[in-house]
């Protein structure tokens, strides 16, 4: 089996509160990234999932491009080499 | 993971590094190592016992390697050009092998220069380092378990290190024991540090300016003033009288003594005065 | 529930990432928390060392025992362990575990002095069963023998006293427990006629005060100790005394340390009495009401070989006389009265005390005013220090002679306790009964009606059980020595480290070429690799087991993990075994006749096919732990077809129901932290003998020690007498064996935990610095330690946690590269059979 290493990130992502729903929607659409939760002051917990650091890395950048996002924050970063064992 | 292998790497590119230059020149680059090397001694690494202050060291040392070769233990290493600290200085990593502390101290002896302090006669006087308990949330004993073992291995057991006994609030029912290093008996052998069961160590050898703190000029500590003095040091006190129900006494620091003298501590010489005690036992028959 | 790591490192990402914004995730937290970071399924156990009992948490992941935590519920130690117990998760993960049965060969055959090679266990059981039949057909049934273990689970040695007792119809079967309980059941026997300690652990908060007679608690009973010291610290005015023969952890911190010449604490013990008898301390009431007094025959020699000296000259000691008729019976003793008793102790002033003890007269009374004070709550423990002791059940009534005189006896915080050092002493070996002499419940098999008794509930024709007394532990060892025993069989022990007298007596007898010595053991200990046959065996968690602590709790665990290889259980090994003997090869015909249905069969169909062990069905073990682990089952069951376990265990409580050993039902035992028995009517006691507390103790009765057939315990009269081994000009040091808390006992397995090894690597000798300067030594010098029989290698140690005074040093027995009990002495209490390992005379030398 090929080992295909795993970068996981988790983000903050901090939308205008109003367009929340919105952000949530384009976020869910963009390849490796999933929303956790969402919060009244539009504050999105969302992990990134990329195989190097490279591709993390542009997502990353455009998360914060992203219209109606005010910012986004790398807070969680993960990286090793896939195994199923824990 | 990542610190691990960097270090691997790190230690195979001073090797390699080393190899080249053995073939290409080895001069300019051995310097440019041990002018790196010679500032500080890094925290891991314990000089022998009766070592001077590290700069002091360092000029006296002739890295002649006897101190090494009289260890009778083969605890002493002589640092190599890729260690972080002096090349051919004789050091000893705790964690990795203690010094046994001998008697006779045959690594002073064999000293040729006095690097190694030829005054340092009795081992329980030795200052290698300072133990210091750094981490009391991974240490066993202050989660309230019984391991104790740096406390056990400790040479100077009882007075290095004590086992200072606070009650387990969480059960309720046993006693927490927490290691307590105390400096005037640390020798900084390592001991500790060596058989510390936890996978990194709770308990560290320190280089005795790191490990240990300094109260202010400014304050002293009261019973320790009064123990050395021998009394209080401001007497006398008058004799304090007060308004107490029959049957108790107030005793001063101790507060409200309910019963009187019947929770005094019983005292032979003073027979029909211990209700604790049956009458039949005042006063010994034996 | 369980997460890839993908999913895993995912969910940590998000927790990580809400926490620091404010923000909480449902059910973010709580799954990781129920993974833990891993999807460990987490059941309750019990420690696998000392006889504290301490519950533990076992983590399972992939077959595999992955982590251990205190168990916070657990009423012994509340989510506490000592470092031994930290460390469990990793005493079965030994690199050199055996995985299969291993027979020396020569050229493809069995040959005693061939080289180890594996075999299959069908291979293991035909040298073994042709060994076995050979020896039967040769000696009957004292030519075999099997030594056993405090380590059993419950049913393994009840399993193992059927096979033995009423299969091969031998009672040739003892318990390692023998080296460290027999005094102490003696003693209880002699006083109460009822085995094992009417307190429990509850009492450590209750007493005011704590005499510890011989036991070192700080390192041999850690948690315990914490309950202790936790008394003395928030307790108003609680003392604690500790009497031994070396300073050590106990000591340190101890209000009042008494260290005693060896053997003295015999005159300690009467002072005390003479004392309270002097100052009208004692309880009138009490002792007139609930107490006899006897006066025990003395000269009962050392229990050496007969040939000895000392035993030449012993009047008492059982032994063979010139005229072929046993000389005495070292356990008689006659009734006296109160006058008699008072007298016989008087000359033991605290003059006298203090002049064979050493002690100061000054502590001897303070420690005296602790037990007379009638409002001093008292509560006494030993361990090794009075049991192994060649008077060690004279020393053992002596403590009650103390306790019994005023009246400070099973009540809450009052009382003498016996702690033990195995986790199923108490279960196992005593409460089943895998001693010499001994069936279940405190029954002997030289009691014609117990043995009847027995019979009945084993289904076995009158007479199966032998009346002989079998040989113990010490006897095991020169019958094998002499020849007497040609096969022999232990489990679950390490004889070769652990016995006295290894040079002399224990491997002489198993490399002895007219005997098969078979050792059952997860590692290749000293004994395994000085046997013929090494069986592998399925260690702790590997099987379901149940282990029995010292204050009467009973404690099961399910299995979690498969044995590595083809390791089995000591229970499989010895069921499996019986089917290879036809009843007609192990029973003469004449007691077949009476029992004509068992002809033909084998005694693995007589034994455990018996209708009761095979009663309870598979579905049983679905039924029973569902609660526990989902579809659970357990290997034994499901090779034998059925739940072998509760079987075993429920016709086993059949002997105690009603007898005052009261077992709850096996299922409860899986849904608790273990019960104190006995359990009547679902109700656990904790403090024996009491009206209240005890069942057994009816209305109006206040105490009754029921034990006895007139509920009055036993006050013995008897003196001090020395050592069997003193030192004297040659050997001039006394030695004395022990423990340390890092390793247990022989160390196969915590010497196989790289950190415990870490911590405590050689076991040194403890020597007074004088000692050592007397003899131009210094710390960490090598010398060698010299007996009467044998020397080792070792290093001094003149610093550290033991203190021994002139005159003493100490070694621990847990390192099998310096084997101390090569220059122990085998002299034995001549009661209780068990081993003197604390005192013989030794010197030093530069090595």
């Amino acid at each position: 089996m090929v080992n295909i290493p795993m970068h996981i990130s988790g983000v903050i992502v901090h939308a205008r509160p109003e367009r929340a729903a919105q952000v949530h929607e384009r976020l869910a659409a963009i390849d490796g990234v999933e929303v956790h939760s969402s919060d009244v002051e539009g504050k999105l917990i969302v992990t990134l999932e990329k195989e190097d650091e490279k591709t993390t890395v542009d997502a990353f950048g455009l998360l914060n491009e992203l219209p109606d996002v005010l910012a986004a924050t790398m807070v969680y970063h993960h990286f090793e080499p896939e195994s199923d064992s824990i | 993971m990542a610190a691990i292998s960097k270090s691997q790497s790190r230690r195979q590119f001073l090797l390699d590094m080393a190899k080249t230059a053995c073939g290409v020149g080895m001069f300019g680059l051995g310097l440019g190592l041990y002018s790196k090397q010679a500032r500080a001694l890094p925290p891991a690494a314990i000089r022998p016992p009766g070592a001077l202050p590290e700069p002091d060291f360092q000029g006296a040392c002739i890295r002649c390697g006897m101190c090494v070769r009289d260890c009778p233990y083969d605890i002493l290493n002589l640092a190599k050009p890729e260690d972080d600290l002096a090349t051919g200085t004789p050091y000893f990593v705790a964690r990795k092998i203690p010094c046994e502390m001998c008697e006779d101290i045959p690594c002073v002896k064999a000293c040729p220069t006095g690097a190694l302090d030829h005054k340092l006669t009795d081992i329980n006087k030795a200052k290698m380092g300072l133990a210091a308990l750094v981490d009391q949330e991974t240490c066993l004993n202050f989660l309230g378990l019984r391991c104790d073992v740096c406390y056990r291995v400790c040479p100077v057991i009882d007075k290095a290190i004590t086992l200072e006994r606070v009650h387990n609030f969480r059960t309720d029912k046993h006693t927490m024991f927490l290691p307590t290093v105390h400096s005037e008996h640390c020798t900084g052998c390592g001991k500790c540090e060596h058989a510390c069961v936890l996978e990194v160590a709770a308990i560290k050898i320190f280089p005795v300016q790191l490990a240990k703190g300094a109260l202010g000029k400014h304050y002293q500590m009261g019973w320790e003033e009064k123990k050395k003095a021998g009394q209080s040091l401001v007497a006398p006190e008058i004799k304090h009288q007060y308004n107490l129900p029959e049957g108790f006494e107030y005793e001063q620091g101790r507060g409200l003594v309910p019963g009187g003298s019947s929770e005094a501590a019983p005292s032979p010489a003073a027979p029909g005065a211990q209700p604790g005690i049956p009458q039949a036992l005042h006063g010994d028959k034996l | 529930m369980e997460l890839t790591r993908r999913e895993f490192v995912k969910l940590s990402a998000v927790a990580a990432t809400a926490t620091a914004a404010g923000v909480t995730v449902p059910g973010a937290q709580a799954a990781l928390a129920v993974a833990g970071d891993s999807g460990i399924r987490w059941d309750k156990g019990v420690c696998r060392f000392c006889g504290t009992g301490c519950g533990v948490l076992v983590g399972t992941k992939d077959g595999r025992v992955v982590a251990t935590q205190g168990d916070p519920d657990a009423p012994v130690n509340k989510g506490l362990n000592c470092i031994k117990g930290y460390f469990l998760s990793k005493i079965m993960y030994g690199k050199d575990r055996l995985t299969q049965p291993m027979l020396r060969m020569k050229g493809g055959k069995y040959d005693k002095n061939g080289e180890f090679a594996p075999i299959s266990w069908d291979q293991a059981f035909d040298i073994m069963a042709e060994k076995c039949k050979t020896t039967l057909k040769a000696k009957g049934p004292k030519g075999i023998g099997m030594f056993g273990s405090g380590q059993w689970t419950v049913w393994e040695g009840y399993a193992a006293a059927k096979l033995m007792k009423a299969g091969f119809r031998s009672n040739n079967i003892d318990p390692n427990a023998r080296h460290c309980m027999a005094s102490a059941v003696a003693g209880f026997m002699r006083t109460f006629g009822i085995d094992e300690p009417m307190g429990c652990y509850d009492d450590l908060e209750h007493a005011d005060a704590f005499v510890l007679w011989g036991a070192n608690m700080a390192e041999m009973h850690p948690i315990l100790w914490s309950r202790l010291t936790d008394r003395r610290l928030t307790g108003k005015g609680v003392q604690v005394a500790v009497l031994s023969t070396f300073s050590h952890r106990s000591t340190e911190l101890s209000d009042i340390e008494l260290i005693f010449k060896p053997q003295s604490d015999l005159a300690i013990l009467n002072f005390i009495c003479n004392y309270i008898i002097q100052n009208n301390a004692v309880n009138e009431d009490f002792v007139k009401k609930n107490v006899n007094f006897k006066k025990g025959v003395t000269d009962i020699g050392y229990g050496l070989r007969p040939n000895h000296p000392l035993e030449q000259v012993a009047n008492n000691n059982g032994y063979p006389g010139a005229d072929g008729k046993p000389k005495g019976n070292p356990g008689k003793a006659d009734p006296m009265t109160f006058d008699e008793f008072k007298a016989f102790v008087s000359e033991y002033t605290v003059e006298k005390a203090s002049e064979i003890s050493g002690v100061s007269k000054d502590k001897l009374l303070e420690l005296a005013k602790i037990y007379a004070d009638p409002k001093k709550k008292v509560v006494s423990y030993w361990t090794m220090g009075f049991n192994q002791h060649t008077r060690g059940t004279w020393v053992n009534n002596m403590i009650y002679n103390v306790h019994l005189l005023v009246g400070k006896i099973s009540e809450p915080g009052n009382g003498p306790f016996s702690l033990t050092g195995q986790p199923s002493a108490c279960g196992t070996a005593r409460e089943v009964g895998t001693f010499a002499h001994r069936l279940p419940a405190d029954m002997e098999v030289t009691n014609p009606k117990h043995r009847e008794a027995t019979e009945k509930i084993w289904k076995l024709p009158p007479g199966a059980i032998p009346d002989w007394v079998g040989s113990h532990a010490v006897k095991q060892s020169r019958d094998l020595k002499d020849g007497n025993i040609n096969f022999y069989w232990t489990q679950s022990t390490n004889n070769m480290q652990a016995g006295p007298n290894i040079n002399g007596e224990i491997y002489p007898g198993w490399r002895n070429p007219a005997n098969f010595v078979v050792v059952t053991d997860p590692y290749p200990t000293v004994s395994a690799v000085s046997a013929d046959l090494m069986l592998p065996a399925a260690m702790w968690m590997e099987k379901e087991g149940a282990f029995g602590n010292a204050e009467r709790r009973t404690q099961f665990w399910r299995q979690q993990v498969k044995a590595p290889g083809e390791s089995r259980s000591d229970l499989w090994q010895l069921m499996e075994f019986a089917k290879r003997f036809k009843m007609e090869e192990v029973w003469p015909a004449e007691l077949l006749d009476k029992a004509p249905e068992y002809k033909g069969k084998t005694m693995y169909d007589v034994l455990y096919a018996n209708g009761e062990v095979n009663k309870f069905p598979l579905t049983e073990l679905k039924k029973v732990n569902e609660h526990g682990i989902k579809n659970y089952t357990n290997d034994e069951s499901e090779y034998f077809g059925y739940y072998v376990q509760k079987g075993l265990f429920e016709e086993y409580a059949q002997f105690g129901r009603g007898h005052g050993h009261d077992l709850a039902d096996f299922d409860s035992y899986h849904k608790s932290r273990g019960m104190r028995w006995p359990v009547v009517d679902n109700k656990e006691t904790l403090w024996r003998f009491r009206e209240g507390y005890d069942s057994y103790v009816k209305k109006g009765e206040g105490v009754k020690f029921y034990g006895k057939p007139d509920g009055k315990a036993v006050i013995f009269a008897l003196p001090y007498q020395p050592a069997a081994e003193q030192p004297d000009n040659e050997y001039d040091l006394w030695l004395c064996t022990g423990r340390v808390l890092e390793h247990w006992h022989t160390g196969s397995m915590t010497r196989r935990v790289p950190e415990l090894y870490k911590a405590v690597p050689d076991a040194w000798v403890y020597m007074n610095p004088e000692d050592a300067k007397k003899r131009g030594l210094k710390r960490g010098d090598k010398v060698k330690v010299i007996s009467r029989r044998g020397e080792i290698t070792t290093l001094v140690e003149t610093r550290g946690r033991n203190k021994p005074p002139v005159g003493l040093v100490f070694v621990p027995f847990f390192d099998e590269h310096r084997l101390v009990n090569k220059l122990t002495l085998d002299a034995t209490c001549p009661i209780s059979k068990e081993t003197d390992f604390k005192k013989c005379a030794a010197k030093i030398v530069k090595a």
